[in-house]
């Protein structure tokens, strides 16, 4: 059985190679029967990879412990859901599913280009195509998926138990899938360059990739930062980890891609820099591929160096330079010449952009720290969390402070007046909050500064999508409900972006708040004693212990009182898995609106009498999991096209503006 | 013209602030590692630094205190287990923390022969597996 998916992999390598080479011939000269056979070898990869992936699942499903991968990740008793994510959960597995994701995306590509996209299929199908092979190559070279034990066990050793959590399940592909998209828009954007095209074509053809990998690396980074904060224990969701930050520096360079390319779109400028943000964004991606497998970084969050470092570094350093030579070749057919107004939206996009390309710079440098300290001066330096967070936290605000000026900013020439009065109203309601917050809790200017800012943003969104709506009231007549129904639609690029941005800023006030003004205490309790924190006390009422199958678990029950009110008990857990000799945290959070209360059991007493307890009160972490859902929406919101044939949009934007003058002016 | 210089002039603004920021806060969070054999080297020069060590946790050397939460252990070179160094630390423990296993503490010598360790790192068994 393994051996039928390891030779899947070779063949699907050699096929990947003679692709990529018929595509390149096809590029240099058209010809319909050499079209077809590379076209043909693309769906051939597709197809041995797929029998790979099928052949390594059904091996997990059905328990065949011959092969190593199996047995390292699974055990008899792995319920099905986690046997599904047994696929992703190992280094093999996961560079397998990375290929498989790669070839199915390439052929949906390839079957579903039309009209003028069509010529720059033949050079996009070499990159992905070599993208490919680089990774089967890893496959068949480094890591075989199907390496097989010389001793078969009777029972495996079971997924790793923090990963026996749903967000776990998730986490993974949505992550792969984003990162693995990128190299759809990265090929696109290559084979453009190497035909000398001038225009928006491979952009336009690629909006849809581009959101789609950019929301699910969204997506995927915030169920992470969930698990960490539900499983891991230790009451945080982020410390700039460096298998974090390999997934959060793509993100925000497709970030800048997102914005950049709606300015090129617009306005035809900034058609260099999307380029250059593109290949970015897809060797920070291989990078970050890289980092979470490699031993480059004695990070503790990886394996010891697997032998595949030389591999990347090569392929990062042929895309890198390959692209960054292919932009230089065709430097000059792209300048453009158009210039924009300094108070206008298109400077609020590129300020960003930089903010974004900064903060990633920032994020680089700190995480490869150690590597490069270690090479410059034999030692090596690591940088904790505290630096990460003092640098980035004040750039993060000075984006969303961005968006919000972006809001109530018009395009092209905004003058100064216009720019007030649409800053007015948004700035009172946040000067008003800034001062109710100051007069209750908030005292610290850092975290003051922090919600004042996003009080602004939000409510100029808020005041945006009232304005807009009451001048569709006017102008078209609709009923309260309609309007606001079609506001969306009629705009659902820029109205789902709006709502992003919300997302966004409900995401930072959980950080703010639970990172200014989270509490904590430890102690040692016995039975009847009690621990007070804040407006919390919680008593110990003993130790509970359970046996299933496959696990120990101690429990500490605890009641917990609110400002001197029972309400309820809570409990958290310490579970041994016996196969994996490993011990597990399952802690007590109550989550409010307000705050989390997080209680995590750390020791105890042979017969249980005393137990030692960690207590925190995290503030308003619940946002960032709503502002998760938030972004999530706007996202899916964005992809939706703008209705183009109802009444609205056949009113045309400069009579739609017309009418709103003459409505003003009329009331 | 007098437009993109005042776009270039905006973009030098975020970088010197980007490097003013880094610059202040770089002190206070840069932490050197080293192994238990530099460690026992250099340990003279070490004054009151904050460091990270690396090695791994010698088998039956836990030792759970009575009182509190603290545990100490001994932490051998990777490479030449005869280097060790003591260590004590108060907290929470982190799962994967076992005798036998690899191990990074992060903290300063309290005295000659102590390493009292603010917070230990462990290598997880699986992948990508953040951990405090």
């Amino acid at each position: 059985m393994g051996t039928l998916g390891y030779i899947s992999i070779i063949i699907a390598f050699a096929a990947a190679i003679y692709s990529a080479i018929s595509f390149s011939l096809v590029a240099k000269k058209p010809s319909a029967h050499l079209f077809q056979r590379a076209h043909n070898s693309l769906v051939f990869v597709a197809i041995l990879v797929s029998v790979s992936v099928l052949v390594l699942s059904y091996g997990i499903f059905t328990h065949n412990f011959e092969l190593e991968y199996v047995s390292s990740y699974t055990s008899l008793n792995t319920s099905p859901f986690f046997l599904l994510s047994a696929l992703w959960a190992g280094n093999s597995g996961s560079l397998l599913f990375w290929a498989w994701l790669l070839s199915v995306f390439s052929l949906i590509v390839i079957l579903t280009r039309r009209g003028k996209e069509r010529e720059l299929v033949p050079w996009a199908a070499v990159v992905l195509m070599v993208t490919e092979a680089f990774f089967l190559l890893l496959l068949v070279a480094v890591m075989n998926p199907f390496t097989q034990n010389l001793q078969i066990p009777a029972d495996g050793s079971g997924l790793n138990p923090m990963l026996q959590n749903l967000g776990m399940v998730f986490h993974p592909p949505a992550l792969l899938a984003g990162y693995v998209g990128f190299t759809v828009p990265f090929a696109f954007a290559v084979s453009a360059l190497i035909l000398g095209k001038k225009g928006n074509e491979w952009l336009l053809a690629m909006r849809k990739w581009i959101l789609f990998s950019w929301l699910l690396l969204g997506i995927g980074n915030i169920i992470g930062m969930w698990w960490a904060y539900v499983e891991l224990g230790w009451g945080g969701y982020w410390v700039w980890d460096p298998v974090e930050n390999a997934g959060l520096m793509p993100w925000l360079i497709a970030t800048a891609v997102l914005h950049s390319s709606i300015i090129q779109r617009r306005k035809g400028i900034f058609k260099v820099w999307t380029l250059l943000l593109m290949f970015l964004t897809f060797c920070l991606v291989i990078f970050g591929t890289f980092l979470t497998r490699s031993g480059m970084l004695s990070s503790v969050h990886t394996f010891n160096d697997t032998g595949m470092a030389p591999y990347f570094i090569l392929f990062i350093a042929l895309a890198f330079f390959g692209s960054l030579g292919l932009l230089f070749y065709r430097y000059n057919e792209l300048k453009s010449s158009g210039s924009e107004q300094l108070v206008s939206k298109e400077s609020t996009f590129f300020l960003n952009n930089l903010l974004l390309v900064g903060t990633t710079l920032v994020i680089l440098t700190g995480t490869v720290f150690p590597a490069i300290s270690e090479a410059v001066s034999g030692v090596k330096v690591s940088l904790n969390a505290s630096f990460f967070n003092a640098v980035n936290g004040p750039l993060f605000l000075a984006i969303i402070l961005l968006a919000g000026i972006c809001t109530v900013i018009r395009w092209k020439n905004a003058s100064l007046i216009t720019l007030l009065k649409n800053i007015l109203w948004p700035l009172m309601v946040s000067i008003v909050i800034a001062v109710i917050l100051f007069a209750t809790v908030i005292k610290a200017p850092g975290a003051l500064l922090a919600f004042f800012i996003c009080a602004f943003v939000f409510s100029s969104i808020i005041s945006e999508f009232i304005s807009e709506a009451k001048v569709r009231d006017r102008v078209l007549g609709y009923s309260n409900v309609k309007t606001w129904a079609t506001l969306i639609w009629s705009n659902s690029q820029g109205y789902g972006g709006y709502i992003v941005h919300a997302g966004i800023v409900l995401i930072a006030v959980g950080v703010i708040g639970s990172s200014f003004y989270s509490v904590e205490k430890e102690e040692t309790l016995k039975i009847g004693d009690s621990l007070s924190l804040n407006q919390y006390t919680l008593t110990y009422a003993g130790l509970d212990s359970q046996a299933t199958p496959d696990k120990d678990i101690v429990i500490a029950n605890l009641s917990m009182n609110k400002s001197g009110v029972l309400a309820g008990k809570i409990k958290t857990e310490k579970y041994f898995q016996k196969s994996q000799e490993q011990s597990v945290t399952e802690v007590g959070i109550r989550s409010t609106l307000i705050e989390d209360l997080y209680v995590i059991l750390q020791g105890w007493s042979a017969s249980g009498e005393t137990a030692d307890f960690k207590v925190m009160i995290s503030p308003l972490v619940s946002w960032i999991w709503i502002g998760g859902g938030v972004f999530l929406l706007g996202g899916l919101i964005t992809f939706w096209p703008n209705r183009k044939n109802s009444e609205e949009c056949n009113v045309s934007q400069s009579e739609y503006q017309k009418l709103r003058k003459e409505k003003k002016e009329s009331d | 013209m007098l437009k993109q210089k005042k776009l270039i002039i905006g973009g030098i603004i975020i970088l010197a602030a980007i490097g003013i920021l880094s610059f202040i806060s770089f002190k206070g969070a840069a932490t050197y590692y080293y192994t238990v054999s530099e460690v026992l080297t250099t340990q003279s020069n070490l004054g009151n630094q904050n460091i990270r060590v690396a090695g791994k946790v010698i088998e039956g050397s836990i030792v759970r205190e009575k009182s509190g939460n603290t545990i100490v252990f001994i932490l051998a070179d990777l490479v030449d287990p005869t280097k060790r160094v003591n260590i004590t630390y108060q907290g929470a423990v982190p799962d994967a923390f076992k005798e036998g296993n690899e191990a990074v503490v992060e903290g300063k010598f309290s005295d000659k022969d102590t390493f009292k360790a603010q917070q230990i790192i462990v290598k997880c068994p699986s992948k990508y597996v953040p951990k405090e």
